[in-house]
């Protein structure tokens, strides 16, 4: 039974002795001449994690200005940070947008500018006061000129994360990137086996105060992050660290294509072999952490899970979905995290990096909740209108008078088994009678049709109808059975009454 | 070889790639096809031998042929490797390598814009023929 102390490997840092590996090759190593022996072995674990990691940003600290001002409002390169603290501190976050570049520029990209040491224009507005009289001020600013710039991520290095694929039939962006129709790739994310959190999944020498490696420089655990949920293995963590002695290498700006601007951060942590049960901890392997594939078309917070799935698998780059293989792949880097957890070895084998046990320990139990709602939210059931159908088989001269009989707009077409087939407006028909095109439905309907479930919120009819620049969806049950109808002018109606779609 | 070929309003509505096909007995394979308002690109996959005389005749025919010699491009220097671009390749031409860099085919390239639009970091370029 091997039992060490930090200071013990502390020591063994400064003269040089220590025996460092990486968490791959730690789990390897174990396997070959098992835990004890590994543990005999090896003083430290170090391991890496380079993701999209969306929950960042960094507090800023500009210097007075003469004369001085109170930030009320401060624009980077464009880019909004929050001001409501001391007159010239503000806190950027990764996921800001900005207001002329749209998604294509945020938070992070000018994080990243001024690791690149490029100027930024700083902008700020006030309301003037009597020792801050200044209301405006407009300057250009680079990373050496501001007094302090502390990187402060809210919710980092998750213990694993969901993996997605898009069981509907349109391409969908998300931050887990583009996910196209049918189920046709899976994206998924985090370090696996080199996951600093699933290699200490007890917590026991990460915690409050451990020194870990944050963007090229050392940083600290602040506390759990937030969302922290553990027992589902969904653990996250708040860090920090000085962005001044960071590195463009570990830290970079990203833009998911219609979703919006993130932060790859490149985030590792030591873990001392202080026993057998930490060495344990740190053989994990990719076969044993296990994630679920869900089905990121459904706009809701309970999304449907099509499979459990580990991270051997997610890596070999196919899994079998419903029968069908299907590719995957990583949005997060598993280079680069090779390249955070070696970067931390070879620091702490030269006697740069020293290891630090938590001054607090974090919580290693609990989940966490979802948001309690008061106000009621209507859903499609509330808001949607009865609809006639026609079968297929109809004309259109015969859709024309159904469309006359019953004053709808929209006709949806169904077949003999009463399943939604497509769709048919009146332009269409007025259209297809005009030209004298065909007697057919067939030809002239819609049939990609956008729907929604009774149950789905009437948010989501909003959504739908302005994404896809339509004026109307069928309802349809689990059996494509026609419900009813939702319109632009029956939400207009709810708004009107007073209701919050 | 590719070749991107673009089709002007005066000879859109031409079957012209079926004439080529017959006149010459060589198979063009049709690897993407856009059409924009009057005008219309495609891209078209030739065996080497015959490259020649396909472009000859798509020339006669006022075709604007241009040759594909690298259809897309990646900025290995700032290429974070994360693999966002990896699986929405349709054609598997983009793959992950032994230590996890992602690595580009780009003669399987068939220029969708798939990873262009899905690479958080910008790295990857169709070339502008």
């Amino acid at each position: 039974m091997v039992r060490r102390t930090i200071e013990e490997i502390n020591d063994k840092i400064r003269d040089g002795s220590v025996n460092v590996v990486t968490a791959e090759e730690m789990t390897t190593l174990a396997q070959e001449l098992g835990v004890k022996e590994a543990a005999k072995q090896v003083d430290v674990v170090t391991t890496g994690t380079f993701g999209a990691m969306c929950s960042s940003g960094v507090f800023f600290n500009f210097g007075h200005s003469d004369p001085p001002i109170k930030m009320q409002k401060v624009w980077m390169n464009d880019v909004e940070a929050y001001t409501g603290i001391a007159a010239v501190d503000a806190y950027l976050g990764a996921t800001q947008l900005s207001e002329t570049k749209g998604m294509e520029y945020g938070g992070s990209h000018v994080i990243e500018d001024l690791l690149q040491g490029k100027e930024i224009w700083l902008k700020a507005t006030a309301y003037g006061t009597d020792c801050y009289p200044r209301k405006r001020i407009d300057t250009s600013i680079t990373l050496d000129d501001m007094n302090t710039a502390t990187m402060v991520n809210p919710r980092n290095a998750y213990q694993k994360y969901n993996s997605a694929t898009n069981c509907s039939s349109k391409t969908i962006y998300t931050y887990m990137g583009t996910l196209l129709p049918n189920c046709g790739n899976v994206a998924y994310s985090g370090a696996g086996v080199l996951s600093p959190l699933s290699n200490d999944p007890g917590y026991r020498t990460i915690g409050i105060g451990t020194r870990i490696f944050l963007g090229g420089a050392q940083g600290y655990v602040v506390s759990e992050g937030t969302q922290h949920s553990p027992s589902g293995g969904f653990g996250t963590l708040m860090v920090t660290g000085d962005l001044k002695k960071m590195s463009r290498e570990y830290i970079r700006a990203a833009a998911f294509y219609k979703y919006g601007t993130t932060m790859y951060v490149g985030l590792g942590i030591p873990i001392p072999i202080l026993d057998d049960e930490i060495a344990k901890a740190t053989a994990v392997s990719d076969a044993d952490i296990t994630t679920t594939v869900y089905d990121y078309s459904t706009p809701r917070r309970n999304k449907p899970a099509l499979r459990d799935v580990t991270y051997e698998e997610l890596k070999s780059g196919m899994i079998d979905l419903n029968g069908k293989e299907v590719r995957t792949s990583s949005l997060s880097s598993f280079y680069k995290a090779r390249q955070v957890a070696s970067e931390l070895k070879a620091q702490i084998k030269k006697g740069k990096f020293f290891l630090s046990l938590p001054a607090q320990t974090i919580q290693a139990q609990g989940s966490s909740k979802p948001m309690k709602q008061t106000l009621e939210m209507p859903l499609i059931k509330d808001v949607m209108a009865p609809v006639a159908t026609i079968t297929l088989g109809f004309s259109v001269h015969e859709a024309a008078k159904k469309i006359i009989q019953d004053k709808f707009n929209h006709l949806p077409v169904v077949d003999e088994n009463s399943r939604l087939v497509g769709i048919v407006t009146s332009w269409d028909v007025s259209k297809a009678l005009a030209l004298s095109k065909s007697d057919k439905l067939a030809p002239i309907m819609t049939r990609n049709v956008i729907t929604v479930a009774p149950d789905d919120p009437a948010d989501l009819a909003v959504r739908l109808l302005e994404k896809h620049n339509i004026s109307a969806l069928p309802v349809i049950d689990k059996d494509k059975k026609v419900l009813g109808i939702v319109t632009g002018e029956g939400l207009s109606k709810l708004i009107s009454r007073g209701v919050q779609p | 070889m590719k070749l991107l070929l673009r089709f002007n309003p005066e000879i859109i509505k031409k079957p012209i790639i079926a004439e080529t096909v017959l006149e010459t007995g060589i198979l063009l394979d049709i690897e993407r096809a856009r059409v924009e308002g009057p005008k219309g690109e495609i891209v078209l996959n030739v065996p080497d031998d015959n490259c020649r005389q396909v472009v000859d005749i798509l020339k006669r025919k006022k075709v604007d042929v241009v040759r594909l010699d690298v259809p897309i491009t990646k900025d290995e220097e700032n290429c974070v490797h994360c693999g966002a671009c990896v699986a929405v390749c349709p054609v598997g031409a983009i793959a992950f390598e032994y230590d996890w860099r992602v690595r580009m085919d780009e003669k399987a390239c068939v220029q969708c814009g798939n990873c262009v639009t899905a690479c958080p970091v910008k790295v990857i370029r169709l070339s502008d023929n």
